[in-house]
């Protein structure tokens, strides 16, 4: 699988969206795949390079190396497809945590407007890369902080104890 | 028609509550509610409340995404609590080739409603949403279908309409669904009172001594004023020295002395016993609890981490109540006494003493918070310096092969620093304080001699007055500075209660019934009805439906990662599923009292666990009140008897940890003898023969010929001659049946089942192995 993969990842193809909203990709045979996903390789650390499309069945169908080397209208396409699967809301401030000890539930702002969630453990909040930190609350949805310093003081103080 | 499909207000009303008066203005006459889903982003992705609500002749949904060629229908103020939203709902009538399509990336799912030619609205929510929203789309299903069924609305038939679960006869809002109540609030030291109050008795007799003992041991310096007064300095001024009143006050200071001390040593004696106590209560009540949670809570939690908090951190809270709690009230008592004995000798001089002690207090106020910063800091680094080790000690053999030592001695030394770095932090503070303490204590004995000399010189006060005040003063602030030492160790003190209260407060996330029917002895039957379950955000079981008759065995087969495990950990309720039920002879799970319902399963794993203890001893682990003679019997079905008699002490051979080692085939038939001794009616078999040899696998196979008579088993297993009897095969496939039949069935499919039993075949033909391979072909014959 990998090494066809491999033998894909430099074919030209195409990409649309269909009526029903899916995105087909057209591949250098002319044959259509209906329904796939793109998936960024390296969500954080590299997020515009190795971005893979996939069939509904999650074989790899084409592996986009640099964003950068592809058409404007097949990036477009790929970035559009990415903000509509990534849910990765970013927290920019903590307006309440309610309480010291879990499970505790979180009232945040964030780029995706305000929220409540239940933080179920203290293992929940990590540190981040340098300076980041990432929550994952009881349901298992992720929220990202891309620096704590630029959070404000009562935000810093909230997250105080789990970095 | 169900009588509630002619009342549309009924049927709305198993609707969250906000969204009943606009669903109800809604409906048309005769219009029911069949099922609804509340979904929680909008097509953004941002959040916001939605919901889709599916009647018996239209879907009603507010806010979809996809919709900009056409109007709402309504829109409609809704009322939540304090905040008012206008929403735009829309409407669709449902014909036959439409479609509901509901699907789960990572983060976020999506609904949409598919016309013929093109996608007429979707709506997005969080993972959170994702298991419910299966009800809606198979309702949606089965009406477009014109399925007789679908029209039976479920309100009031007893399932829940957002996610499945059977609901209790008087139940009429599913417990799962409910909004969930807010966590509780934070608990300090101040939760530890109720584990007091049980002890008060003792307390308070440990608070009366601890008054007494403080009392007299303030009598001495008090009577060194007469002594001084009426003996020494008029001995000075030239008078005989009077040895009997010398004798006397001598005598009381002594006796007072001794007093103290035994007051003191009763009063200490009292509290630590008292102390000794609640820790114990405490740690009881912690490993209870610890017992009492599921799986998924030690899944999340690192072994070593847990023994601490139930060992260490609640010895550190006795230490703190028994030692530092005991001492700070004593020096309470002897700080008033003090103040109470100094003011009434001289209350200028008591005065000029107690100047200080504002200053002292804001100092302590001051460093409070720095300290408690550092502390948590330090107890931070310290775990990420503990994290190193629990890495990679356990995994030393892959930091060895891949000759990494030195990255990992460099990673452990960094985190080393760090700790060094914040601790050192603290330690400039707190150095800083104490002898920052110790020269008020100087300057305040400087300005008592200053202004005493100065009364004396005016005659207001006498010698002994003076030196009375120096006596007391030397421990009025020594216990100004070990109550600020209190400082330090409370703080640590709400650290550790913090990390038990942590265990304390989980909620057990496989909750007990609060209407427990009792399950007595089951039949054995098994139904699943539509079951969903996720880890996380990946949801690994979509819709399973599943009936197995009492003593049917089920043989789950597929490739790894396709849910089996999960499954069963589903039935033996470590888990409860996000959606969906499980029925036990008709009756939910969830219904039953968690232990009573586990006495009916018998597992059999695919590494078996012996505890520390005799042989008979873990045969015996289901039912302690086995008798010999039963365990005897257990272990010769599970052909375990004749290799436990030819270890040393028999059936009384110590095994487990530090105990005699046995071999895989034999641990696992001692499991086997385990789960029969308890005579389940449902036996659940997890891998029970990978991890051996073939030959050990057939020796196991013919103990389990005799587990399996007459129970309903599943079992999960990769070598497919393990699986010859069973009655049925399930191939699981990513999270959901693809097939169901006999082995010679599935062969006849060739489907899933075929290609995995091809390579098994050429897999054990390669391997050279004979016994794996005519067990199988044997099956393919005889069926």
């Amino acid at each position: 699988m990998t090494d066809k993969s491999l033998a894909h990842a430099n074919l030209p193809f195409s990409l649309h969206r269909d009526p029903f909203g899916r995105l087909v990709l057209v591949d250098h045979d002319g044959h259509a795949h209906e329904g796939v996903t793109v998936i960024r390789a390296f969500p954080i650390s590299d997020p515009h390079r190795m971005v893979s499309i996939v069939d509904t069945a999650g074989h790899e169908l084409a592996l986009v190396e640099d964003l950068e080397n592809v058409d404007a209208d097949t990036r477009l396409t790929v970035l559009q497809e990415l903000a509509r699967r990534e849910f990765l809301p970013h927290i920019q401030r903590i307006l309440g945590v309610s309480g010291r000890i879990e499970p505790c539930e979180w009232r945040v702002a964030t780029d995706r407007g305000e929220h409540r969630f239940v933080i179920s453990a203290y293992e929940d909040v990590h540190r981040f890369g340098q300076h980041g930190a990432l929550v994952i609350d009881g349901e298992g949805t992720r929220y990202l902080i891309p620096d704590v310093r630029q959070l404000d003081r009562a935000s810093r103080r909230h997250l105080e104890r789990y970095l | 028609m169900t009588p509630s499909a002619s009342d549309p207000a009924a049927s709305a009303g198993s609707l969250p509550q906000s969204w009943r008066p606009p669903v109800e203005s809604l409906l048309e006459p005769g219009e029911a509610v069949l099922a609804w889903f509340q979904t929680d982003l909008d097509a953004d992705l941002r959040f916001r409340q939605s919901v889709v609500v599916l009647t018996d002749r239209r879907l009603l949904g507010t806010d979809p995404g996809g919709v900009e060629d056409r109007k709402p229908d309504r829109s409609i103020a809704r009322h939540d609590g304090a905040v008012t939203r206008t929403e735009q709902w829309y409407a669709w009538r449902i014909a036959a080739d439409q479609r509901l399509l509901l699907s789960d990336q990572t983060g976020a799912g999506t609904l949409e409603l598919m016309g013929p030619e093109r996608r007429l609205a979707f709506w997005r929510f969080t993972s959170a949403r994702s298991s419910s929203g299966g009800a809606i789309v198979r309702k949606f299903e089965s009406l477009r279908q014109r399925d007789p069924e679908a029209i039976v609305a479920p309100v009031g038939g007893g399932v829940c309409p957002n996610c499945g679960r059977r609901l209790a006869a008087d139940e009429t809002e599913c417990p799962s669904c409910a909004p969930a109540a807010a966590p509780p609030a934070a608990k300090s030291l101040l939760a530890l009172i109720p584990f007091a109050r049980p002890r008060s008795g003792m307390i308070l007799l440990g608070l009366g001594l601890t008054m007494a003992s403080t009392a007299v041991s303030l009598l001495p310096p008090l009577l060194t004023i007469p002594l001084l007064n009426n003996v020494l300095i008029p001995h000075h001024a030239g008078q005989p020295l009077d040895y009997r009143l010398v004798a006397w006050y001598l005598a009381g200071m002594a006796g007072a002395n001794l007093l103290a001390w035994l007051l003191a040593w009763a009063r200490t004696y009292v509290l630590a016993h008292v102390s000794e106590q609640v820790a114990a209560d405490l740690r009881n009540r912690t490993y209870t609890h610890l017992q009492r949670l599921s799986l998924e809570f030690f899944g999340g939690r690192r072994t070593g981490d847990l023994i601490s908090r139930v060992g260490s951190d609640s010895d550190r809270l006795c230490n703190f109540l028994s030692v530092s709690l005991v001492d700070f009230i004593a020096d309470v008592f002897m700080f008033i006494m003090t103040s109470i004995v100094l003011l009434s000798i001289d209350p200028v001089l008591a005065i000029v003493v107690l100047l200080p002690l504002p200053l002292i207090a804001w100092l302590i106020q001051n460093v409070r918070f720095r300290l408690r910063h550092g502390f948590s800091q330090g107890y931070a680094a310290w775990g990420e310096m503990i994290s190193v080790l629990a890495d990679t000690i356990p995994g030393v053999r892959v930091v060895k092969a891949f000759a990494q030592e030195q990255r990992e001695i460099d990673r452990f030394r960094t985190r080393n620093e760090h700790v060094r770095v914040v601790n050192n932090r603290v330690n400039r503070v707190w150095s800083f304080f104490e002898p920052t303490i110790t020269l008020f204590t100087e300057l305040g004995l400087l300005v008592v001699w200053l202004c005493g000399a100065w009364r004396i010189g005016h005659d207001s006060i006498s010698v002994g007055v003076l030196v009375a005040f120096v006596a007391y003063i030397s421990r009025f602030y020594g216990r100004l500075q070990s109550m600020s030492r209190m400082v330090v160790s409370t703080q640590r003190a709400a650290a550790s209660a913090h990390r038990i209260f942590e265990i304390l407060d989980r909620v057990p996330s496989v909750p007990e019934p609060a209407r427990p029917v009792t399950p007595g002895r089951l039949r054995g039957e098994i139904e699943l009805c539509d079951i969903w379950f996720r880890y996380g955000t990946r949801t690994v079981i979509k819709g399973i439906d599943l009936k197995v008759q009492p003593g049917e065995m089920i043989g789950l087969v597929g490739p790894s990662g396709s849910g089996k495990s999960t499954l069963i950990n589903l039935v033996c309720r470590f888990y409860d599923v996000a959606q969906g039920a499980i029925l036990a002879d008709g009756v939910d799970i969830r219904s039953f009292p968690v232990s009573e319902f586990r006495q009916n399963i018998g597992i059999v794993l695919q590494d078996p666990f012996l505890f520390f203890g005799t042989i008979a001893e873990n045969i015996a682990y289901g039912r302690p009140d086995a008798s010999r003679e039963e365990i005897v019997a257990a272990a010769r079905a599970a052909h375990a008897h004749e290799f436990i008699l030819k270890l040393s002490d028999g059936y009384d051979s110590l095994v487990g940890e530090r105990g005699q080692s046995l071999s895989g085939g034999e641990r696992q038939r001692i499991s086997i003898a385990r789960a029969l001794l308890i005579d389940p009616r449902i036996l659940i078999l997890d891998e029970a023969t990978s991890s051996v040899d073939t030959e050990t696998e057939w020796l196991i196979q013919q103990a389990l010929e005799n587990l399996i008579r007459g129970r309903t088993t599943i079992a999960i297993a990769h070598r497919l001659s393990t699986l010859r009897r069973a009655d049925r095969l399930v191939v699981m496939e990513n999270g959901q049946v693809s097939e169901i039949g006999s082995h010679d069935e599935l062969l006849a499919k060739s489907g899933t089942y075929t290609r995995l039993y091809r390579a098994q075949l050429q897999s054990a033909a390669e391997e050279d192995v004979a016994p794996a391979v005519p067990e199988v072909a044997k099956v393919a014959v005889v069926d």
